[in-house]
């Protein structure tokens, strides 16, 4: 009868470690801000973007996509 | 019709001259006459047109037409900034070690000081084929140079070319696509079309580090390198000669001030602050 009692509670204790064990992996499927987080994974690497400044156009001036074919920075 | 180019170094600088539909070897002809006009007018060569009215200063003395446009620029483009393009600032540049072409290294320590110089209108004086500078004084046409060759060249070029010395420079006529001419400057491209633009910067010409750092772009009213907020200004005018004296103007005055000068005399431009 003992033997029985102490097999019983045992399985009661293993399937309730299991099932706490089950409980917390399913809400701690990632964590975002781990140490060992890949870099790769992150955010995406910034783009480079043009030295800042104010411009300021008349009407007299466009902009365009077009590529440039000179510039002002050529001394 | 096909782009043309050549791209060549002078006047210190490199320089870049563009052209559509040009007379065969009118490209090779305009590199020859910009180095032609890098002889006669370069402070660092010593037989130089400039060299000579400078070692003259006190006398009056026949000088090109060239010279002469170049001169009347100077004094138009000190009465148009309120005297802060000044051409009359060598004493200055030599004060900051700034004595032969960069290409040949980088100045050494700076001497003291040299004083501001007086109004321009009171140093120099052109007449018909003839100046006269102060006796004592010596000018350095540097980038209004630059500008007034861009637009001399241009006019002469053809009816759809870009002229680009050492970053002063003028477009002329539509351009490859017909829509202008597109040009960097600052952080976009502009389309330009019989304009001018230019950049000045206190990064370029420059040298040494933190409190010894020098740069080329003089302050008249100091005779000192200028502290401004302002690592660059680009500007977009009638000529590339106004944006010259126009963006340096600008560099001069500061995020401040030069937005309400330019509103005044540009078409467009291009503020960008020292890095922090």
């Amino acid at each position: 009868m003992r033997s029985l009692l102490l097999k019983a509670g045992a399985t009661v204790l293993t399937l309730a470690a299991a099932a706490a064990a089950a409980v917390h992996v399913s809400t701690h499927v990632k964590n975002p801000v781990a140490p060992l987080h890949p870099g790769v994974l992150g955010a995406p690497p910034a783009v480079s973007t043009p030295a800042s400044g104010k411009l300021s156009l008349s009407p007299a001036v466009h902009t365009s996509k077009v590529e440039t074919v000179t510039s002002t920075y050529a001394s | 019709m096909a782009l043309e180019e050549v791209r060549f170094e002078a006047l210190g600088s490199s320089c870049h001259l563009l052209g559509v539909g040009l007379e065969r070897g009118r490209l090779s002809w305009a590199a020859a006459w910009v180095l032609e006009m890098h002889g006669r007018f370069s402070r660092f060569e010593p037989d130089s047109e400039l060299s000579r009215f400078n070692s003259r200063a006190g006398d009056w003395v026949e000088v090109s037409s060239e010279l002469g446009g170049m001169l009347h620029a100077a004094l138009e483009g000190y009465r148009l900034s309120g005297g802060l393009v000044h051409v009359g600032v060598l004493d200055s540049m030599l004060a900051i070690g700034y004595s032969h072409p960069l290409r040949h290294g980088l100045p050494q320590r700076a001497r003291a000081g040299a004083a501001p110089p007086p109004p321009l209108p009171e140093m120099l004086q052109v007449g018909d084929r003839r100046a006269r500078l102060r006796a004592g004084a010596g000018i350095d046409l540097g980038g209004i140079a630059k500008g007034w060759l861009a637009d001399r060249l241009a006019d002469d070029l053809g009816e759809n070319c870009l002229v680009n010395l050492g970053g002063d420079l003028f477009a002329r006529g539509a351009g490859p696509a017909g829509d202008g001419w597109p040009v960097g400057m600052g952080g976009v491209t502009v389309l330009l079309s019989c304009q001018g633009a230019a950049t000045s910067g206190t990064w370029r010409r420059a040298w040494g580090r933190g409190d010894e750092h020098v740069h080329h772009i003089i302050d008249p009213r100091t005779g000192r390198p200028a502290v401004s907020d302002l690592a660059e200004a680009s500007v977009v005018a009638a000529r590339a000669v106004d944006a010259e004296v126009h963006a340096k103007a600008a560099l001069i005055l500061g995020s401040d001030r030069a937005p309400a000068y330019l509103a005044t005399y540009a078409h467009g431009w291009w503020l960008a602050p020292q890095a922090p």
